[in-house]
Order: C-alpha cells, then structure tokens, then sequence
C-alpha cells in the first residue's frame, strides 16, 4: 500500500492542487455533479423496477444507463485526482482510511450487483415489461439493493472526512478531542 | 436582540449544539450524508426529466415521467430539513457568506420551476399527446439543469470562503 501510495504520489497531481486552489473545489463540484446524475438515471430505474412510475417503459428508461455509466466515469476520476492528489498528505491518508476502503468495497458490490441483474437475465426480462407491469421479486431485489449500495457509498463518502466519528462508533478509536 | 445574538442563540440550541458537536453519527455526519442523498435524488431525477424534454431517449414517454415528481419532492424536503439543522448548526459563519444566499435564490428558483413543471408543463395535453416538449417547456428544462447546477456549485463554495473573491481579484 506504501508502494501504491508512492506511486500515486510520484504523478505529482497534488502540485497541481495546491497552484490552482480552484482546482479541488471543482473536482468535488464534478464529483457530486455526476453523482446526481447517477442518481438520476440508474436510480430512475432501481425506482421504475420497485415499482414507482409504473406506466414508465423500462427498455425506454434503460436509455439513460450509459449515461449513468458516463458519470460514474467522471466520478472514478475526479475521485483518483483527490486520492492521488492529496494536498494535506500522502495518498496513503485516504487508502488507509477506513470510510474510504468501505467505500471502494461498497462500489465493488455495486459491481456485482449489476453483473447479477445482467448475468441472471433479469435485465432483458425487465425490458420487456410493459407499462404498468411489474418487474418480478428477484429483480426488485437486485433495484433495492443497488439504492441501498449507492446510499451507502454517498454515506461512508462523506465520512472520509470523519473517519473518527466511524472510528469511536465501532470502539476502535481514541477519543475524539474536543 | 440584535441579529447577531439571535443567531448566537439558534446555534446554542440544544439541537444545533447537537449537530454541531455530538461525536456520534447521527449527528453532523449523518445529516449532511442525507443533504447529499436528498440533493442527488432531486437534482438527479430532475435532470433526467429535463434531458428527456430535450430530446434524449425519445422512446420514453414524457406522460410516464410525472410518476418521477414525488420522488424528487421527497429529495427536496429531505434537504430543506436537513439544510436547516446544518444552519442552525453554524448560522453566524452560513449567513456571513454572501455565496450561501446565492445558494438559497437557486434553490428557490429550482424549486418554483420544479412546481411549474409538475403542475403546468407536465399537464399540458398537447405536449404529452404529441410526446414532444415545446420551446417554452424547453426553457424550463434547461432552467431546471441551470437552477440545480447553481445550488450545488455555490453549496460547495460555501466550505471555501472568499475563494471567489480571490479569483476574481477584489478585496474582502
């Protein structure tokens, strides 16, 4: 991890950072900008196949998916640019955060929850519900799943920043001074 | 009272002291995850809608939609109500930053053009019989996207003071 850390730090991305003090801000701008718009878009459908907007055409809505895919990329970038580009550390700060590993293991979920809504065929199944229909049990699962999954990553995102608070709520950390 | 004391008193509120200063989760952490929640569903799905009036993905019927708008209602009041705790958290430093009510206008705006949509474009028989958004409904769509993306950028000003003024050279 040291190794790893090294690495990241040798891109000199936190040079950078500290140059243009814009620079940071508008990272996190993008960072939550396209949070949303995975929100937006593979949330719409996590919602449709719940059940909410029946009358919504699932293979329509699927439309939107690359471009849930396209902000997730944006969201993978800007999120190594914090990592490689820590300005009060070294990278190592954030890979050995625990909120940060949380995180990261939560997208890894994420990721296999996705592959099992594509691999098990629910996903061509759900295209072709039509509105008002309902998708079946397994693939509301799959959609309460992925919510909760998202909802969590955005949670232990934010707790990077209070990795004690995470820390003292499991007794593993010191006192937090006050 | 002056203004400054009776903002002195919101913050030593048994509640604003809480969020301010409990170590546990469920305070400050956990408050501001869900204003992140809340303002991913409301300006994530908003923008959906927005992108689909557009003319993305056109196969998607604009009379389906309307099903979207409690959803993002419920992001909204998600983040009023946590938006408030974390004023009354920090209400002096908050309404000392003139970008903070640059925020609260685009979310104002972002919100009566969130109704204006729900209640008058999204009812509008002919738009949704001919499944095509005219140019005035258009504008709301761009203004919705405009309006969101106003309140997410000056919200995350907020956590740094005087960066504007800066860049822009004028003194503070």
């Amino acid at each position: 991890m040291e190794a790893s850390s090294n690495w990241l730090a040798s891109l000199g991305l936190a040079h950078y950072m500290n140059q243009y003090e814009w620079l940071w801000p508008l990272c996190e701008v993008l960072h939550f900008g396209s949070m949303a718009l995975l929100v937006g878009t593979i949330g719409a459908m996590d919602l449709r196949i719940l059940g909410l907007a029946k009358s919504i055409p699932i293979a329509a809505l699927e439309r939107f998916v690359p471009l849930g895919i396209a902000a997730f990329a944006v969201n993978v970038a800007t999120g190594f640019a914090f990592v490689a580009g820590n300005v009060g550390g070294p990278p190592l700060d954030y890979l050995s955060n625990l909120s940060f590993r949380l995180k990261m293991m939560l997208i890894v979920v994420a990721g296999f929850n996705v592959l099992a809504f594509y691999v098990f065929g629910l996903a061509r199944e759900a295209a072709a519900i039509q509105p008002g229909g309902s998708a079946r049990p397994a693939a509301k699962v799959i959609a309460a799943l992925s919510i909760v999954i998202w909802m969590g990553v955005i949670c232990f995102g934010r707790l990077i920043m209070y990795n004690d608070v995470l820390l003292e709520a499991l007794g593993v950390g010191g006192p937090i001074p006050q | 009272m002056t203004i400054q004391q009776f903002l002195e008193s919101v913050e030593a509120t048994g509640i604003a002291t809480w969020v301010r200063e409990s170590p546990s989760y469920f305070a400050y952490v956990f408050v501001t995850s869900c204003h992140a929640i809340g303002l991913a569903v409301l300006a994530g799905l908003n923008t959906t809608v927005a992108l689909r009036m557009l003319g993305a993905a056109k196969s998607l019927p604009l009379a389906s939609m309307r099903g979207l708008f409690p959803a993002m209602w419920v992001g909204f009041w998600l983040n009023v109500a946590s938006g408030v705790l974390l004023l009354m958290a920090n209400a002096k430093g908050m309404l000392a930053l003139p970008i903070f009510y640059f925020k609260i206008s685009f979310i104002v705006l972002g919100a009566l053009n969130l109704r204006y949509l729900q209640k008058r474009v999204f009812t509008n028989e002919t738009m949704l019989a001919t499944n095509t958004a005219d140019s005035p409904a258009r504008r709301n769509a761009w203004l919705a996207i405009f309006f969101w993306g106003g309140a997410l950028v000056c919200g995350r000003l907020t956590a740094y003071p005087g960066l504007i003024s800066r860049l822009l050279g004028i003194g503070s």
